[in-house]
């Protein structure tokens, strides 16, 4: 054994340096390497996963912010539509009391006109009837060189006149 | 065309070898398994591979305090490298040992391993096992013996010095290309005086033609091949001569130790070397875990934490993993021996698959770039890169494994209240 240890070279204090030189060095790592890169790594991991919750959650909202958007969209349009629609609605309704009035209108002035020319042809004809009884008594004095009574005559010639059917219409 | 190609790269290689082997080949390496004393302080004596470890750790450390000195959420150059390495080791560890226990070990196990793979491969660079002090080996050689000699008492074991012959000894020193190696050794059972009339007569035959024509090595120089080596060295100008103390006894000599006896001429008292000395690099640098002391030690760190994990975790009751009431289950009182035991020859396994692979390796390569440098050692260096990570990460998972067995609980009494623990939250998962 004894031989063995000398052989190897095996020396007590260089054991126990050895050992030490171990421990030295794992308590310096221990404070300048794995504890801040430990921290850091946990921190880093974190912070990583924060990222990702915040990032799914800004894609969530930013999801419901678009089907907001698309709603409000659709409404608006569906709106715009109905507006149109109703517009078109009062435009033909418009359109069609205007076609409805002008015609009444016309109808109106077309029966004012009727109604004017018949009374302008009811006038005419009266003083036509006039001129005419006068050019009859006229003609009558003439023919029969009576005097008669101006009564008298004007019965015979509405019964004449009422004979001859001759009538404003 | 294809011949040419590859005839042109053997005769590349050829001359690649060939220019290696005639300007780059480095000295007959003297394979020394004790790691050599550079000095000491106080009982500690500071050998080369100590002196490595120590730098090595100051490398870690500064390394480690540069790549942290400023750290930021956004990691950049240094820190992201030694990041990497970190969430690597942190990765490997809680994928093994769970994520409670992985945090637990994981400090002492990645020091274990950028510990072993640091001094690995710092231990690849080439001024290790190159640059040195230079010892004077003749001086040792002679102070040896003195010793010897002052015991009274004859050479236990066959010892050998191995020495380069070198134009100085002394000082700082690289070690020399195409140095050959030498070997002075003394038998076992020889006296001082018959290692003295040996050291004559190697040092005859090593520097003059002289040769002893000595049928059995093991048998004592003869007297007339001492005189004869004596004479050898005498007639050559440049051989080292031998001073042979005057009758009476000089008290001290002036190299500092006693005067060498010998059975054929008395006493040495120093010898000269006006040419060519003998004298050994001994390096300044050392692969860490080529010394058995280091490897140990870290056996020994292994052993320690993994059962101071297992105290930590089961108590008292970790104790009775291995000792086992022989009443109760005498199998398991085998059993636990067998485990005690085994948890002991860790430190030996541990200890002796580091320092074999790495001892090894710089064999290797000094080998290597003794006889084929150029290419071969290359290859080798490639292999040793591999090793060293091998290693580092063997002894790093095999004291993992062990300490996730040492916080495992063992025995049938445990396993029902594991398994009767495990019902209930299957329950609540279940619903």
């Amino acid at each position: 054994m004894d031989k063995a240890v000398e052989a190897l070279g095996l020396n007590l204090p260089q054991l126990i340096a050895q050992v030490v030189n171990f421990f030295v060095l794992l308590m310096i790592l221990r404070l300048v390497a794995y504890k801040p890169i430990l921290k850091m790594l946990d921190e880093r991991k974190q912070k990583i996963a924060e990222g990702l919750n915040a990032a799914e959650i800004a894609r969530a909202e930013a999801a419901s912010a678009q089907a907001n958007i698309q709603a409000q969209l659709d409404t608006a349009r569906r709106e715009g539509q109905e507006i149109v629609a109703n517009a078109q609605n009062i435009a033909t309704r418009i359109q069609a009391d205007s076609r409805e009035q002008s015609a009444k209108d016309r109808e109106a002035s077309i029966e004012r006109a009727r109604a004017e020319i018949q009374q302008e042809r009811d006038r005419a004809i009266a003083d036509l009837r006039g001129e005419f009884a006068d050019i009859t008594v006229r003609a009558a004095e003439k023919v029969i060189n009576q005097s008669l009574d101006r009564q008298a005559h004007q019965r015979v010639i509405d019964e004449t006149l009422a004979e001859s059917n001759f009538s404003g219409n | 065309m294809k011949a040419v190609t590859i005839a042109s790269v053997i005769v590349g290689v050829l001359a690649f070898l060939a220019v290696g082997l005639f300007i780059a080949q480095g000295p007959q390496p003297e394979i020394i398994v004790p790691a050599e004393k550079l000095t000491a302080i106080g009982p500690l004596e500071i050998s080369n591979t100590l002196l490595t470890s120590w730098i090595v750790m100051v490398l870690i450390i500064a390394i480690a305090w540069l790549c942290t000195r400023s750290m930021t959420l956004i990691p950049g150059g240094a820190q992201n490298f030694l990041e990497a390495v970190i969430s690597f080791l942190v990765g490997q560890v809680e994928e093994i040992a769970g994520e409670k226990n992985g945090r637990k070990f994981f400090m002492v196990i990645a020091t274990i391993f950028l510990w072993v793979i640091f001094n690995n491969w710092f231990g690849l660079f080439p001024f290790f096992n190159a640059i040195g002090k230079t010892e004077d080996v003749n001086h040792h050689i002679l102070e040896t013996i003195a010793e010897q000699a002052h015991d009274g008492t004859p050479f236990e074991k066959r010892d050998k010095f191995g020495a380069w012959f070198m134009e100085n000894t002394g000082g700082i020193t690289m070690a020399k290309p195409r140095a050959k190696a030498v070997e002075f050794e003394v038998q076992a059972g020889d006296t001082a005086e018959v290692a003295g009339d040996r050291y004559v007569v190697f040092l005859a035959e090593k520097f003059t033609d002289f040769r002893a024509h000595a049928e059995d090595e093991e048998a004592a120089p003869t007297k007339e091949a001492v005189e004869g080596a004596m004479a050898a060295l005498n007639a050559d100008p440049k051989a080292p001569k031998v001073h042979i103390a005057a009758e009476g006894g000089h008290g001290e000599a002036a190299e500092g130790h006693e005067p060498v006896p010998s059975a054929t001429l008395g006493a040495i008292e120093s010898v000269e070397f006006p040419g060519r000395k003998l004298g050994l690099v001994i390096p300044f640098f050392r692969g860490t875990f080529s010394d058995v002391n280091n490897t140990l030690a870290m056996g020994i760190v292994s052993f320690f934490v993994v059962e101071f994990w297992g105290f930590q975790a089961l108590g008292l009751a970790y104790l009775g993993k291995f000792f086992v009431a022989p009443w109760k289950s005498p199998i398991m009182t085998f059993v636990g021996f067998l485990e005690l035991l085994s948890e002991l020859i860790r430190i030996i396994s541990f200890c002796f698959r580091l320092f074999g692979n790495i001892f090894a390796g710089e064999v290797l390569v000094l080998m290597l770039t003794f006889l084929m440098p150029f290419l071969f050692v290359d290859v080798i260096y490639g292999l040793e890169l591999f090793v060293g990570f091998i290693q580092a990460a063997v002894f790093a998972l095999l004291t993992l494994v062990f300490a996730i067995g040492a916080v495992e609980h063992h025995g049938d009494d445990d396993h029902h209240e594991e398994h009767g623990a495990e019902h209930p939250t299957g329950a609540v998962q279940a619903h």
